[in-house]
């Protein structure tokens, strides 16, 4: 579990074995935040931030995602125990690229003036959705990809693939090749 | 004594990491934004006898006279110091404090029941009670309006916190949900500094360790001597001015001469305008901090930054000056202002005894402070760090763009504005680098910003309008002074409004627009390199038409491109003009 004090910017983590009671667990944050920090608040109120779960199990092996344009298979039935749950979790994050459907070639959802540095300067450029690009897509830079929580720029003459598993993969003209 | 210098180095470096980790551990630990994200703390480390001999970690202003409070707290429990014992104080007048808003929390470092160190904390409390939330009252007229005053008090005896006295302390904040968590995380980092002491001194020896803590005190004193020994023997003349009391427009000198002899440096305030109303008096031991945070930023950068470096500096600073007031003088306002002006008249000075290595003015911080309650009844208070100005230039490297004030030379940091928009209710509209502030120069001065904050709660406002009408920051060497700072308050529930330099007002949720000040460049702007010119343009730090006028530079294409013969052309008609 990741704890702090309220009002704190950084957590300190405590392994737990079993459902632990309030006492047990103010105990080991205390011992473990004394430890680090040279003193702990008795009675403060703690919040926990985060709740980290280890699981163990057999997962399926990794299929490639179909290449764009095609209908996702059919789901494998899910394993019993454990990996179950992540198992279908990773099924949902890869999924929602692999299963909505697209034209071969991926469209931009808008140009808007973007600037390209000193030698390019502004210039109407091709904004992307990331869920509309596909395995197997190909497009030439100056592009911008808008993702949820991220914004990818692929320079002017940068290309960027989408692989079989749905990464970005960008090469770049002058240099090594990044994902 | 003559020591093995790796040994000595060995040991500087690791009383410097250890102020460093106590800051890490400070800095994770704090409940406060400003502590936590602003870094408005310093850890250092003193001898027995109260000599500052580590302050890495923090802001030179905190730490430079660290000496004061440590010698304060010797004089007055002297030979009653035990092992276990963490003190507490902050009042200028009588705990060697800079100014009330500073507490310095200070654990005795025992080993063989010797007394051989001082783990220290100062840090900038939420708020200490006083006339406004959030320590900066700047109506106060004494310093009885700006907060509860700490003397040397002994917060730990023997290993158990005096708990009537923690309860006298949480009761004088408007946020002992804050200090309560801050107090800790500042005995915490004093604990974890203390354990690290002892374990230097298990591992070098106690008498071998205290022969090296004067050894490094020694070592930085050569070395400060042999800086200044390179610079002309003479009298050098620095001033810098307030445009305002706080309370009315009026001119206020702070005067300072420079003398450069065989023994050291003297550096007198003598002529330096009397106390003033309003809080922008300077405590001793901020004008000692001033002083030492201009002299290491101008000599020798490497040189070690312990007390032991200022042993050949003397400093005058007459009684009931603006620089060493009597009480009750308020002075809340001193660590800003004017330990700014004071380092800025000590460069002034140090600069005509070498004009190249003349450092430009920085902008003044001006911008203002928001508190009051968020939605769901806590109290909270908001300093607008991205109102923060540009810094001034130096030979060889244009001023920082946006810098946590020069009193601090950066150690403090410009919150993540989005982290503040979760943290308290404001939205920020702006906040992006000016055109045409930043003073012009072969290195130009930095531009400062445009920043534009919504404020959707009610709020009581403080203002530190410093700059914002005259005494822009100076320009050096040919260089052009900075842009001036403005600032606008436009309230849902009222008319727009133009600030007093100083002073508090409420208003319903606002709008707050500020540029701040631009820093002054250094040099000749003719002579910087054209490149740089059509960079800056492009950019948006400097008008095309500021391009051509102030350094001569002619662009083409939609400026993307340098006319080299008009530029020519136009560098030789400026300086023909100037004659």
């Amino acid at each position: 579990m990741d704890l702090h004090y309220v009002g704190q910017q950084w957590d300190v983590r405590v392994a737990v074995e079993a459902p632990p009671d309030k006492q047990t667990l103010r105990a080991a944050f205390e011992r473990q935040y004394a430890r680090l920090y040279g003193h702990y608040q008795p009675d403060g109120i703690i919040e926990l931030t985060k709740l980290r779960v280890v699981g163990f199990g057999l997962l399926p092996a990794l299929g490639e995602l179909p290449p764009a344009g095609e209908p996702t298979p059919p789901e494998e039935p899910a394993p019993l125990g454990a990996g179950a749950a992540v198992c279908s979790a990773l099924r949902g994050l890869s999924g929602s690229r692999a299963q909505s459907k697209s034209a071969r070639q991926p469209e931009p959802y808008e140009r808007r003036r973007v600037y390209l540095g000193r030698s390019g300067g502004w210039s109407m450029t091709d904004i992307y959705r990331g869920e509309d690009l596909r395995p197997g897509h190909v497009c030439a830079g100056p592009l911008v990809v808008e993702e949820a929580t991220t914004t990818l720029f692929i320079g002017p003459h940068d290309v960027l693939q989408v692989d079989a598993s749905g990464n970005f993969a960008i090469d770049l003209a002058d240099g090594e090749a990044v994902s | 004594m003559t020591f093995d210098p790796v040994a000595l180095a060995v040991v500087q470096n690791r009383l410097n990491h250890i102020t460093q980790q106590m800051g890490a551990v400070m800095l994770r630990t704090a409940r406060s934004p400003i502590f936590s994200h602003a870094h408005d703390f310093s850890c250092f480390i003193t001898d027995g006898k109260g000599s500052v001999v580590s302050q890495a970690d923090g802001i030179p202003i905190h730490t430079g006279g660290g000496g004061f409070a440590i010698r304060a707290l010797l004089k007055q429990f002297a030979g009653r110091v035990a092992d276990g014992d963490v003190f507490i104080l902050s009042d200028p007048y009588a705990a060697g404090g800079n100014h009330l808003p500073d507490w310095v929390i200070a654990q005795a470092v025992f080993y063989s029941e010797q007394l051989i160190a001082f783990a220290c904390n100062r840090a900038h409390q939420s708020d200490i009670g006083g006339g406004a939330a959030g320590t900066y009252n700047p109506e106060a007229t004494e310093i009885f309006h700006e907060g509860i005053r700490l003397p040397v008090m002994r917060l730990v005896a023997a290993g158990s916190i005096q708990d009537d006295l923690w309860r006298l302390l949480l009761l004088n904040s408007r946020t002992p949900h804050l200090l309560d968590g801050d107090l800790r995380a500042m005995m915490g980092s004093t604990e974890i500094g203390s354990e690290k002491i002892a374990r230097l001194v298990t591992e070098f020896g106690i008498e071998q360790s205290v022969a090296y803590f004067e050894g490094i005190l020694d070592y930085a004193d050569r070395r400060f001597r042999r800086a200044v020994a390179e610079l002309p023997r003479g009298k050098y003349l620095g001033e810098s001015w307030f445009d305002n009391d706080c309370f009315d427009a009026m001119d206020i000198a702070i005067r300072v001469a420079i003398t450069i002899t065989d023994d050291g440096v003297t550096v007198d305030f003598t002529g330096t305008d009397a106390q003033i109303k309003g809080f922008k008096n300077s405590s001793i031991a901020n004008t000692y901090s001033a002083v030492y945070t201009a002299l290491s930023s101008f000599f020798d950068p490497a040189n070690p930054r312990n007390e032991g470096a200022f042993r050949s500096v003397r400093i005058i600073a007459p009684q009931g000056s603006l620089v060493n007031p009597l009480p009750p003088a308020p002075l809340t306002m001193c660590t800003v202002f004017p330990g700014c002006e004071i380092i800025e008249a000590c460069w002034e000075a140090l600069g005509k005894a070498d004009p190249a290595r003349s450092c430009a003015g920085w902008g003044a911080n001006s911008f203002p402070i928001s508190a009051g309650t968020t939605a769901d009844g806590k109290a909270f208070v908001m300093y607008h760090w991205a109102g923060s100005s540009g810094g001034g230039a130096v030979r060889g490297r244009d001023g920082f763009p946006q810098q946590g004030g020069l009193n601090s030379l950066c150690g403090l940091v410009i919150p993540n504005i989005e982290t503040f928009e979760q943290l308290y209710p404001v939205r920020i509209g702006k906040h992006e680098l000016r055109c045409d502030a930043g003073g012009a120069g072969e290195y130009r001065g930095g531009p400062g910003v445009e920043y534009e904050v919504e404020i959707t709660r009610p709020v009581q406002l403080s203002f530190r309008g410093e700059g914002m009408r005259r005494f822009a920051p100076r320009g050096v060497h040919g260089g052009e002074p900075g842009a001036t700072a403005t600032l606008n308050c436009r309230p849902s529930d009222g008319p727009a409004f133009q600030p007093p330099a100083y002073g508090l007002r409420h208003t319903g949720p606002c709008r707050l627009v500020m540029a701040s000040q631009g820093g002054g460049g250094w040099g000749d702007p003719l002579d910087r390199k054209e490149e740089d010119v059509l960079a800056d343009v492009r950019d948006g730090f400097v008008s095309e038409d500021a391009a051509s006028r102030l350094y001569g530079v002619v662009l083409a294409e939609g400026c993307r491109a340098i006319d080299h013969a008009k530029t020519k052309q136009q560098r030789d008609l400026l300086r023909r003009q100037r004659g």
